[in-house]
């Protein structure tokens, strides 16, 4: 790509950028709270995020605050991370921590949103169920299949249905196509792990005042209640459950969904600058290098599982 | 259960951009020829990680005082093709 017109592209997305900040500095004026924006889009919370969130507000605020809003847009990453870093944004929203979801905060987000005082959101705002994700490779049609733990009951249900119907020989083939048992058991464990998560992040600010068996009912629902991982849990459905969650005043909701539609103009922006750089990057690979690709890379390797909410 | 196809081709581009630069990002893989969503470039990401046994770490890419990262696949021994079972 021209130097020039990669420079005007970065300028591009410096505009942007600028723009977003000026949003936040906007709703700092309007809200008595400090205004952190963890706008991740698709990057997974994962350890490094929690590392350099760190940075930031040890830069931008020191040891601690006490009112503290944090605009979210996250699709989810690792369920330890994401309580982490809920309880480091407590430490600097000392008296109040407020989050704040323009468009999506799903999975490990909600999980992390659910560490607040409340939750603002817009009309078009979801969070989503807290169900981990167990990821594997189908080699024979070249695809990754995703499943939730929630998953393991009822096909057990069903190859416990195929032999009491007589119908041996397709129970046993489904039961060879069943991973290890002490595997679905890490599996299913692994869903326990969201819900306790859950539990105390909710009983110690949010939901504060409830007793412990309706906490555990709004964790229990946002783990094992939803029959998919996508459902999309908006405002409606997070007052329903037990969230508090409110919808933002229409002047806040102006200046947050401008910061949504900046953060996506900018990805936009960064993603069609790749596209041109790509081209190039790939004329300079050189050809022999094909022969080192692993012979195995449609075919399911013998560990493959990856959780991940 | 949700499914996630990926292209052949581009998976193949991805995992030699992969090898040759020890390292690849989601953007990068976002903006592969065929790559059609985010959701594929997402699938074709697992697949290398896996393949390649690579790590899957995120990236700062800003400067100012509003972060932004990517996700980056790096080999953890770069131009070494991992030996699989």
């Amino acid at each position: 790509m021209p130097k020039q017109a990669a420079s005007a592209k970065s300028t591009k997305v410096s505009r942007l950028e600028e723009a977003i900040r000026e949003q936040r500095d906007k709703l700092g004026q309007l809200r008595p709270n400090s205004c952190y924006p963890l706008l991740l889009s698709n990057t997974s919370i994962e350890g490094h995020v929690v590392d350099d969130v760190y940075d930031d507000l040890r830069r931008n605020y020191g040891v601690g605050c006490d009112r503290l809003d944090v605009i979210v847009d996250s699709g989810g990453g690792d369920v330890d991370a994401a309580y982490n870093l809920a309880q480091l944004f407590r430490r600097y929203g000392r008296q109040r921590l407020v989050f704040i979801v323009p468009r999506w905060a799903k999975s490990a987000a909600t999980l992390l949103v659910c560490g607040g005082d409340s939750v603002l959101m817009t009309p078009v705002a979801e969070l989503g169920p807290v169900d981990p994700q167990i990821t594997e490779m189908n080699p024979l049609e070249r695809r990754l299949e995703q499943f939730s733990p929630l998953h393991i009951e009822s096909t057990l249900e069903l190859i416990r249905d195929e032999y009491k119907a007589g119908n041996k020989q397709l129970a046993d083939g489904l039961m060879q196509r069943l991973q290890f048992p002490l595997t679905l058991g890490s599996y299913k464990k692994s869903m326990e792990l969201g819900k306790q998560y859950l539990i105390k992040l909710l009983s110690t600010r949010m939901l504060g005042g409830k007793t412990h068996q309706e906490v555990e009912a709004v964790a229990k629902r946002l783990t094992e209640g939803y029959a998919d991982h996508g459902f999309c849990i908006n405002l409606q459905e997070a007052q329903a459950i037990g969230l508090e969650a409110q919808e933002l005043s229409t002047e806040e909701l102006d200046i947050v969904w401008e910061i949504h539609r900046l953060t996506r103009q900018k990805s936009e922006v960064e993603r069609e600058r790749r596209r041109r750089e790509i081209e190039k990057r790939i004329k300079e690979i050189p050809p022999e290098l094909i022969e080192k690709l692993p012979s195995d890379l449609f075919r399911r390797p013998e560990k493959q599982d990856t959780a991940s909410s | 259960m949700k499914e996630h196809s990926f292209d052949t081709l581009s998976t193949k581009i991805a995992a030699l951009l992969l090898l040759h630069e020890g390292e690849i990002t989601l953007t990068d893989i976002e903006a592969l020829p065929l790559v059609e969503s985010q959701a594929m470039a997402a699938a074709i990401a697992m697949r290398l990680v896996e393949a390649f046994s690579a790590e899957r770490s995120q990236r700062k890419r800003s400067k100012g005082d509003i972060s932004f990262w990517e996700d980056v696949i790096r080999l953890r021994q770069p131009g070494i093709a991992p030996v699989m079972a």
